[in-house]
């Protein structure tokens, strides 16, 4: 699959012209837009440069079940409702009785861990854009009090089911695999999947990776393209991603294979380990993450995306912010990623 | 003297005459001299003398090992192996609720911490500086000082990136968890099971038939030579009592009745100390062990979520075999209890046993409802609570038996002390009468 896609993107860049602003893969992928109609809905255009969108789409139809673009999430709802006025018999309305339950990681810096200096509660940019979701539902004097934040396992991320969660947050990559077990919201987060070393590691490129052993975590989409790209690398699967940074540090593998949101925080916690970037093609890491929610509740999506893409940008600045400092990282490393709509 | 030794050699040449012509036809066939027939009965008394001097004392030195090793050695490893175990597996409840509580720094937790590893380093050395260790035992000995070193720099690596904020923290002490559980747990288990079945090889030891077998067939042996003898010269000389030989019997006879006695009185106070003391200190000691393992049992599943399926089977297997009242350990020790006038208070445990599983019960309410934080704070809580009342109450109660143990264990080693000797000398003295007599009537022939 991420084989022929990258043939076909190759393929377009060729035919592609220049003058589309953004990123060249989301220009690119616009042409996938065209020319799909159905019978109850407008088709729209949309171009990358702007995110406001208008439409009127009346519940679900086949067009939108099909993936072919695994960014590409549901209509924003339009209007969004007010906070505790949520239309009776949705999903959200029955939210309001209670409290929103999120699937959350607690294990990696920056995005979702527990601050053990505040009773271990748990922080993070993800679990910021949990609030933004919960105050949009609650109002933002309730909302405080009600979310529960529950720490899920890295394998099972997407059994909102087990966890009994109404949505989760947990760095998942979106693919249209995925779209099978879960609805997904638009990406709010971009991340390249990279490999952690110690220092004076002599790793370069992708010849240097047959015979060595790499961790990765369970279930995660980085063993895919390990098994893909580099078929002769020792894979060691660990269930948590911090049980891979001990890994490295006890010498037990070479290199972890993780998404650099996590390697940034990991450098963070070992100075001695460093990223090396590069030695996979691109097209082939990029991580689209997506907040998870059940098939079943596409009107939540659309309730999400509309609360995402209605943030102020001052919001999302201070949030990036946040993490930038909390990662060590640069001003400007985190960036916002275009919101993309099906239909 | 006269009147006496007629009397009884009156009854002696009562004896069928067809007795004596035996004796004198059978020396007639042998063609050896009645002083001949003489010094050969002296070689036999002697050598049988020496043989079982030899095998008495070496008789009553396996009971008194027994009895000894119940009270010096086998009972305190028994007891050493569990402080070991309670220890260890105390200090990984204490880190993995730090964890689960997010408290790293808690004083309360951090002391406790300590002082579990402090009571674990006592214990190991006490262990390492027995002498009567099992190749196993000692194995597990090794494993556990190699592993615990290792096992404190985790707890405390995870402690440093804790402070700082550094989730890796939380997997340095999954790690020492798990080395707790898979290493060094086991390995105190093995060595506590050693230990049980060395005690009641002890008690085995301490009370083995054969140690009395041996020394009354030996004495009876000696007592059916003494009256051979004693026969030979009474018919011959028509001296009816000889002084060396009849003083000779008295004194074997004496010989066995106290070695007798004394084996009795010892295999009595050594059946007491297994009765009132070992058969409840066992179930009870195992019983303190499995309520660790079930309480960690419920940590784990709750730190890795419930991915690991065998943890609440394995919590079922272990409450059953505790048991409550006339069930499982606790209902066998309270039996042994009642069957000797002892009381466990099977009552009160298995009242405390009841508040753990209530508590146990609303945990698993609460998983099943997704509340992962209300499972956490019932667990570290008013589970951990009732577990440790729990442990409490069986600990007095261990405590109790123990000292039954050593109270009756004490009176066995005591009503050995220098039997030995004592049956060795009466029956060497016996043997310089008995020669002496003999000799005498050899002496005359000359």
């Amino acid at each position: 699959m991420t084989a022929f896609r990258g043939r076909l993107v190759a393929l377009l860049a060729i035919l592609a012209t220049a003058g589309c602003a953004s990123t060249s893969d989301h220009a690119l992928r616009n042409l996938d837009d065209l020319a799909r109609t159905t019978s109850t809905t407008n088709v729209v255009v949309t171009t990358t440069s702007t995110t406001k969108v208008v439409e009127t789409t009346s519940g679900w139809d086949d067009a939108e079940s099909v993936c072919d673009d695994e960014t590409e999430s549901l209509r924003p709802t339009e209007p969004l409702p007010q906070p505790m006025q949520m239309p009776p018999g949705s999903f959200m309305a029955e939210i309001q009785t209670r409290k929103l339950r999120v699937g959350v990681d607690e294990n990696t810096l920056g995005f979702a861990f527990r601050d053990l200096q505040d009773r271990g509660k748990i922080k993070g940019f993800e679990v910021e854009l949990a609030n933004e979701i919960a105050a949009r539902i609650f109002g933002p004097v309730r909302a405080s009090d009600h979310v529960e934040l529950v720490p899920v396992l890295t394998e099972e991320k997407r059994d909102l089911k087990k966890y009994k969660v109404d949505l989760t947050i947990d760095a998942i990559s979106m693919s249209c695999e995925r779209w099978k077990e879960v609805a997904f919201s638009v990406e709010y987060y971009t991340a390249k999947q990279e490999f952690l070393v110690r220092k004076d590691s002599p790793l370069e490129g992708k010849s240097d990776l047959p015979g060595r052993k790499v961790c990765v975590t369970k279930g995660s989409s980085s063993i895919g393209i390990l098994k893909e790209w580099a078929p002769r690398t020792i894979v060691h699967v660990e269930p948590e991603r911090t049980a891979c940074l001990v890994a490295l540090q006890e010498h037990e593998v070479d290199a972890y294979f993780g998404h650099d949101s996590f390697l940034y925080g990991m450098q963070v916690q070992d100075p001695t380990m460093e990223i090396r970037r590069g030695v996979l093609p691109a097209e082939v890491t990029t991580s689209h993450y997506g907040i998870a929610v059940a098939l079943d509740n596409r009107e939540f999506v659309r309730f999400i995306n509309a609360v995402l893409e209605q943030m102020p940008p001052t919001t999302w600045a201070k949030l990036h912010r946040q993490l930038e400092e909390s990662l060590r990282l640069p001003e400007g490393t985190a960036q916002l990623p275009v919101p993309r709509y099906r239909v | 003297m006269t009147t006496t030794g007629q009397a009884v050699g009156e009854y002696i040449t009562s004896v069928p005459p067809a007795v004596g012509r035996r004796i004198v036809a059978v020396s007639r066939r042998l063609a050896i001299s009645p002083p001949a027939l003489l010094r050969i009965a002296v070689v036999l008394i002697v050598a049988t003398s020496v043989a079982v001097i030899a095998v008495t004392v070496q008789a009553i030195t396996d009971r008194v090992d027994g009895a000894r090793g119940v009270g010096a050695e086998t009972a305190p490893l028994v007891n050493d192996a569990e402080a070991l175990y309670v220890a260890l597996a105390d200090a990984d409840a204490a880190a993995s609720t730090a964890y689960l509580q997010a408290g790293y720094e808690d004083p309360v937790l951090r002391t406790r911490y300590q002082r579990d590893l402090r009571v674990a380093g006592d214990r190991l050395a006490a262990i390492a500086s027995r002498a009567s260790l099992s190749d196993e035992s000692k194995d597990a000995i090794a494993t556990i000082t190699r592993e615990l070193p290792i096992y404190a720099g985790q707890v405390e690596l995870a402690r440093a990136n804790s402070r700082q904020n550094y989730p890796v923290g939380a997997a340095h002490l999954r790690d020492a968890s798990s080395q707790m559980q898979s290493e060094l747990l086991p390995a105190t288990t093995t060595m506590y099971e050693g230990a049980a079945r060395g005690l009641y090889r002890d008690y085995r030891r301490g009370t083995a038939l054969r140690a009395p077998a041996i020394i009354i067939s030996g004495l009876a042996l000696l007592l059916v030579q003494l009256f051979a003898a004693h026969l030979l010269v009474s018919f011959r000389t028509r001296r009816i009592l000889n002084v060396g030989l009849a003083t000779a019997t008295l004194l074997v006879l004496i010989a066995g009745t106290v070695s007798v006695a004394m084996l009795t009185i010892e295999g009595n106070a050594l059946r007491s100390s297994q009765r009132h003391g070992a058969d409840q200190l066992l179930p009870l000691s195992t019983a303190r062990i499995l309520v660790l393992q079930s309480l960690s049992d419920e940590n784990l599943d709750l730190i890795e979520r419930g991915t690991e399926p065998g943890y609440m089977p394995d919590f079922k297997r272990l409450v059953t075999a505790i048991g409550g009242y006339g069930k499982g350990l606790i209902g066998e020790a309270a039996t042994s209890a009642v069957l000797t006038g002892e009381s466990v208070a099977a009552n009160e445990l298995t009242n405390r046993m009841r508040s753990y599983l209530a508590a146990h019960d609303d945990v698993r309410l609460a998983i099943s409802r997704g509340d992962y934080f209300e499972a956490v704070e019932i667990v570290t809580g008013r589970e951990s609570a009732a577990a440790a009342a729990l442990e409490k109450a069986l600990s007095r109660n261990i405590q109790s038996a123990a000292r039954r143990l050593d109270v009756h264990a004490a009176e066995a080693r005591d009503a050995l002390d220098r039997v030995a000797l004592l049956v060795a000398f009466l029956v060497a003295a016996g043997t310089v009468f008995a020669v002496s007599g003999l000799v005498r009537r050899v002496q005359e022939y000359a």
